[in-house]
């Protein structure tokens, strides 16, 4: 029985979990995550990462052609099979893979792809379709139907990603739960009350209020709980995973975390820029598995790494890339299909549009499954639609 | 109807962002009171002193080159921001401000990256403001910047490109899925060929991609041109219901009574699409001063009503800039040509907590009391951030209080009607407005 039905047998599902007596959550919840299988941790490449020199097709015609001057020779690849291999800064993810814990799903895309950072980012976010333009947010939808709490999605930043807000429920946003409780805690703010209006408008604020004070509150309190003495590679990215690992290590109620690493907009000497971004990617990431491994918190957690899209084929007179359409997309996780860890043989440098890689996944097959077997909820729901089955679970 | 001072600072708090008490005459009645606020409205262009621009010089120049430009047109679209910003709160002519920004919000279209077409639409959409909505389709559809934004420039005879034919149908006149077809965009598209504009930006049609041919639009079939399609639309009634339910829930509440709205939309589309006529409607309804408090204020009236309200000298450019980034409403920056979605969407956990924040931040350095913790919020001290924010000049209370003497100091700051708070604030004292500004009620206007 997981935690909602309990709550359904029991009659106490309520409008919060704050209103479940204490003894009840001291004996139900401290365990482990109920609310779903697994808890997803997104990281988003903010910029548009070139995908095509992160798993770097070496073997396949085209690719030093197209790129001279940033292609990356074969001999300092951390190979994957005699056609692909890993931007040598990746070695962590290189081994997470030869490990079979991280699956490369590769030529990810949508149809009629948009260039543009800001709106190729939008339908990542909204998983909208590429003429159509959602407010809301995929995970934002999983909240509006799953969730009660703004604190059952967290993203580590300074701004909550139109992908956490729904149109009832959204995540919040914080950089350090401290802070974030000092800001909303107050004798006045705590005295601050909750009226009874006519006014909906009115009535909402107070609803966000009161989910922000206690949701902050939750958050410190149990990140107060944790005293975590580990190291994390990757500079600031690293710490806002480990601020992730340091809350899921609370036993907290949160199934959806997401941060952010950004920088990858290289249109300029692309070879220095992305090594530098890809030591703090590939050490913050190894660090925060170790980190879970250390408490066998690693089976229940599901990482996936996008970008709002890839970059052109032909790298561009500045030593750089422009900006394209299909990407490679990460998920790791201990429960993967073998044979789904082979997926990145879908490239083909041949076939182009307008001089990029066409897509041949769409992104929201990806989302289906995760939210599907990570979240454990009906994906059709959330995405309106049905996706083909990548079978990454098998 | 003889107007209670409370209905007054409703009126003046939609219809531009904020009036002292002293400043407001009482008067006998909305009627008086509302056409005193539309007269005396000058429409005044941004102004900023932008270096001319020779583009076929640009044409020459070297990718070096061209990216230092972006940069540079990027920081004078950002001073234009800034000066739009201070215009709202230090000009008094607050209507056509607001009519603006609600038209930026509708005609939305993102010219972050060029200051020439962000000060050609921003004067197309503040000289039409309140005049009539068809010189300003007209207008906004002839533009440079909206033309480059929804890719009429690409949309030639032999290959369509239908981007703005849909977005003219869908959010600028009829409404998504009203009275047009799939086919009817594809056919709109075609009588919009060849539109674009010269180097200079002056619209004009080229007749070798434009499409000579018939086309059949809502039903009608002829030799359509561009022009042609924007009248059909207008003769439409569903376009003045379409904008008059956006003029609602912008000035009006998010929930929208059909009554309300057709009696609007038939004052709209009988005066030919005259906005002031719709405006002056709107504002001396009765039902219009029903609303009060029910509407979630944008964070760029937050800003602007909080300058006005304590007469702040706007501050550094870094600190506006960041705080529309923070609560998600930059300027020339719309999150895509729909708009920004508004009303709740304004307020997450996160953005909430930081506009808790913001009243005291502003007007007293960030202590909210003296009992409280000193501790901002994270968004704002965090190292990286704190660098942003430069602190606002402090406020004269003495003036303040002057210009509010005879207020009841709750209705004029706080619009919701809550019973809680209404009770506890009457005296005139900074303790007294500062629990105001830092309440989830003083978020509505």
């Amino acid at each position: 029985m997981n935690r909602r039905e309990f709550l359904k047998r029991t009659g106490i599902i309520t409008a919060g979990t704050i209103m479940i007596p204490s003894f009840l959550r001291a004996n139900m919840f401290s365990a482990k995550l109920m609310l779903s299988k697994k808890r997803l941790v997104v990281i988003q490449l903010s910029g548009g990462n070139d995908g095509l020199n992160t798993v770097v097709p070496y073997g396949l015609d085209g690719y030093y052609n197209n790129r001279s001057g940033i292609g990356i020779s074969a001999e300092e690849l951390l190979k994957i099979g005699d056609q692909f291999g890993f931007h040598p800064k990746l070695a962590g993810l290189h081994d997470l893979h030869e490990k079979g814990l991280l699956a490369i799903i590769n030529s990810v895309g949508y149809p009629n792809p948009n260039r543009s950072h800001f709106r190729s980012m939008d339908i990542w976010h909204t998983a909208s379709d590429s003429n159509e333009y959602k407010t809301t947010g995929w995970l934002g939808r999983y909240m509006d139907s799953n969730c009660h709490n703004a604190y059952e999605g967290i993203e580590i930043g300074g701004q909550l990603s139109l992908a956490m807000k729904g149109q009832e429920q959204s995540g919040i946003a914080l950089t350090n739960p401290k802070a974030f409780y000092d800001t909303i805690h107050s004798d006045f703010f705590n005295e601050l009350g909750d009226p009874v209006t006519e006014n909906g408008e009115l009535n909402y604020l107070y609803k966000v209020f009161n989910d922000t004070k206690n949701s902050a509150k939750y958050i410190f309190d149990q990140y107060k709980l944790k005293n975590n003495p580990a190291l994390y590679q990757g500079a600031q990215f690293g710490q806002q995973l480990k601020q992730i690992a340091t809350l899921i290590k609370s036993d907290i109620q949160t199934p959806v975390f997401y941060t952010s690493l950004g920088g990858f907009d290289t249109h300029v000497n692309q070879p220095f820029a992305q090594s530098r971004l890809f030591e703090q990617l590939n050490g913050g990431v190894t660090s925060f598995i170790e980190d879970l491994e250390k408490d066998d918190l690693m089976k229940d957690t599901t990482i996936v790494i996008f970008s709002e899209f890839g970059r052109r084929l032909k790298q561009n007179a500045s030593r750089g890339t422009d900006h394209g359409a299909a990407n490679v997309m990460f998920v790791i996780d201990k429960d993967l299909e073998s044979s789904a860890i082979k997926q990145y043989n879908q490239i083909d440098l041949e076939d182009l549009q307008d001089g990029d890689p066409k897509f041949k996944v769409d992104f929201r097959s990806v989302y289906q499954e995760m939210l599907a077997k990570t979240l454990e909820v009906d994906a059709e729901k959330v995405l309106g639609k049905k996706f083909n089955n990548l079978g990454l679970w098998g | 109807m003889k107007p209670t001072i409370s209905h007054l600072y409703h009126l003046h708090a939609r219809a531009e962002f904020f009036a002292h008490h002293n400043d407001i005459k009482l008067t006998y009645s909305i009627e008086q009171a509302v056409d005193q606020i539309f007269k005396n409205q000058k429409v005044e262009d941004i102004d900023y002193n932008l270096p001319r621009w020779d583009p076929e010089q640009n044409k020459k120049q070297s990718d070096k080159k061209k990216k230092e430009m972006r940069k540079t047109w990027r920081g004078h679209v950002r001073a234009i921001n800034h000066l739009w910003l201070k215009q709202m709160m230090e000009n008094d002519k607050g209507l056509v401000e607001k009519m603006t920004l609600f038209w930026h919000g509708h005609f939305a279209c993102r010219t972050v990256d060029n200051p020439y077409l962000t000060l050609e639409l921003n004067s197309i959409l503040r000289k039409n403001a309140l005049g009539s909505f068809r010189d300003l389709l007209y207008g906004v559809s002839k533009s440079a910047a909206m033309i480059g934004y929804l890719h009429l420039r690409q949309n030639k005879k032999d290959q369509p490109n239908e981007d703005f034919a849909r977005e003219l149908c869908e959010l600028f006149t009829l409404g998504r899925d009203v009275d047009y077809t799939e086919k009817d965009v594809t056919e709109i598209a075609r009588a919009f060929s060849g539109w674009t504009t010269d180097l200079k930006g002056n619209w004009l049609v080229r007749p070798r991609i434009h499409d000579e041919g018939e086309k059949t639009i809502f039903g009608k079939t002829g030799n359509y041109g561009g022009e042609d399609v924007l009248e059909m639309i207008l003769e439409n009634k569903n376009t003045a219901k379409h904008i008059a339910a956006k003029v609602y829930r912008f000035f009006v509440q998010e929930l929208v009574n059909e009554d309300h709205l057709n009696e609007l939309a038939d004052v709209f589309y009988k005066s030919n699409y005259d906005i002031t006529a719709m405006m002056k409607h709107l504002f001396k309804s009765e039902w219009f001063y029903q609303s009060k408090g029910k509407i979630i204020k944008s964070p760029i009236e937050f800003m602007v009503s909080m300058g006005k309200m304590f007469e702040l000298k706007y501050p550094e450019q870094k600190t506006t800039e960041a705080l529309q980034r923070y609560l998600g409403h930059v300027l020339f920056d719309p999150p895509n040509v729909a708009g920004w979605p508004g009303g709740r969407q304004w307020i997450d956990a996160s953005r909430l907590a930081l506009r808790l924040r913001l009243g005291s931040l502003i007007i007293n350095k960030g202590y909210v009391m003296d009992e409280l913790s000193p501790e901002l919020d994270e968004m704002i001290t965090s190292k990286q951030k704190k660098k942003d924010i430069k602190f606002f000049e402090e406020v004269d209370w003495n003036k303040f209080f002057d210009k509010n003497k005879d207020a009841n100091i709750f209705d004029l700051l706080v619009r919701s009607d809550n019973p809680d708070l209404h009770s506890k604030y009457k005296v005139h004292e900074m303790k007294t407005v500062l629990h105001l500004v830092s309440t989830p009620d003083f978020q509505l206007t």
